[in-house]
């Protein structure tokens, strides 16, 4: 079972990292892990609706559901979905080591 | 059903009117223009009035049938009508000769009305030839042949109009040639600068295709597309697994979503989206303003090698929707 509040603390050396949420299905917060993002509001809706979608294609390939992954101009935004509905939400600045977030990604997964 | 010209100067009209029973409209009306026109040449005027009368009749809009009633009535002195049935010829096709001789009649109406009609001045026996004759035969078609022959006849004529005809048919004849020269040059402007951009256009699509039949030859991606930011596919190319439709209908509104969100909640633009599941990767990369190539893989794929894959050829793609 993945110790979530103690596995969010790992990202804050990393850097570019910006902030981190874990989420349920319905978009409640259950942890978070603020350092300098500001915007979760948005990124909740965004997940909210990119959700419905997501299903509809996990039906359509008969697979489960994994992360969703945006890069812009400026930074990154990870979801990650998890066992006993957690949905792992991760912001980064454009110049971000993703190669260690992903890391710490992959090391909760083995925890799950 | 077509006529010989003799046989059509010999039948009465109720024989050809019973013939043309069997024919559809537009041909009734075509037979019967010739066959009119024939009478008019060999000068019988009554079977020649009933055959453009009947076209009139057929269509109201034939300014053939009624430029020849105005022919026929002025053959016969009637003014009247051949004023009326000109009206006609003016209001169908304004831009006619005819419309050009109606505005002059029109301005000269009271005189014709009291007796001393524009036509007096007309000649019309013996091998002397009207004015008006002069014109039907330059009309629409002033080509040289027919200028040549009808300076002849107006040589023999003493009407002014018949020369100032002449004299308009040689500055129309005049006109289009300026014309035709103009549209040869404008021809090969269009040639030189849009002949190549077609066949660009053409080559794109086809150029397109190629590419990304090129990224679905990589065995784990099954399918590649280039879409609009509206969700419009572009062009795809599926690999062994077939047809994705269905995905991309799924894809397309998010991309639409995400468009708007990116708006009004001031994100900066995205250039990368990617959606995992299990055992398929949808990877969409965004090329110019406003298209996504969108990588669908399956099987345990590897996000670095489809990332590879589309960034390879992400610069062909951008080049080839440059030129669309």
């Amino acid at each position: 079972m993945v110790d979530f509040d103690k596995a969010l603390e790992s990202f804050e050396k990393i850097s570019g990292f910006k902030g981190a949420l874990v989420i349920n299905s319905k978009g409640d917060i259950l942890h978070q892990f603020q350092k300098e993002e500001d915007r979760w509001n948005a990124i909740l809706l965004l997940y909210k609706e990119l959700a419905k979608h997501t299903q509809a294609i996990s039906r359509l390939v008969n697979n489960t559901f994994r992360e969703m992954y945006f890069e812009f101009e400026d930074g990154s935004i990870t979801l990650e979905n998890f066992q006993e509905d957690r949905v792992l939400i991760i912001t980064a600045s454009k110049d971000a080591n993703l190669g260690k977030i992903r890391l710490e990604i992959r090391k909760m997964r083995s925890l799950e | 059903m077509r006529w010989e010209p003799i046989m059509l100067d010999i039948l009465s009209f109720e024989k050809v009117n019973e013939s043309l029973k069997k024919l559809k409209d537009a041909e009734v009306a075509e037979d019967l223009l010739y066959h009119g026109e024939i009478c008019l040449r060999y000068g019988r005027l009554p079977l020649s009035l009933k055959a453009f009368q009947k076209i009139a009749k057929i269509n109201a809009e034939n300014f053939n049938a009624y430029l020849n009633l105005a022919r026929i009535f002025l053959h016969l002195k009637d003014y009247e009508e051949t004023l009326k049935n000109l009206e006609k010829v003016y209001k169908i096709y304004p831009s006619s000769f005819e419309g050009y001789i109606l505005y002059k009649i029109l301005n000269e109406r009271q005189t014709i009305q009291t007796g001393q009609p524009l036509f007096a001045d007309f000649k019309t026996s013996g091998d002397e030839v009207s004015s008006l004759e002069i014109k039907i035969q330059l009309e629409l078609s002033a080509q040289d042949e027919q200028i040549s022959a009808c300076a002849e006849l107006v040589e023999k004529t003493s009407d002014p109009i018949a020369k100032y005809f002449l004299k308009a048919a040689k500055d129309r004849k005049a006109l289009f040639l300026e014309m035709e020269n103009q549209f040869v040059k404008l021809k090969d402007t269009i040639k030189i600068e849009g002949e190549p951009v077609y066949t660009e256009i053409k080559e794109a699509k086809d150029m397109l295709k190629d590419v990304l039949e090129e990224m679905v030859k990589v065995k784990s991606i099954i399918s590649a597309a280039v879409i609009t930011q509206g969700g419009k596919i572009i062009q795809s190319a599926y690999g062994e697994a077939g047809e994705n439709q269905r995905i991309y209908s799924e894809v397309t509104p998010s991309l639409s979503f995400i468009d708007k969100w990116i708006k009004e909640n001031k994100f900066s633009s995205l250039d990368l989206c990617v959606l995992s599941f299990e055992e398929t990767l949808i990877f969409l990369q965004k090329v110019l303003k406003e298209y996504w190539i969108c990588t669908i893989a399956s099987g345990r794929v590897n996000f670095g090698a489809v990332k590879y894959n589309v960034e390879k050829n992400k610069d062909r793609i951008e080049d080839i929707l440059k030129s669309r």
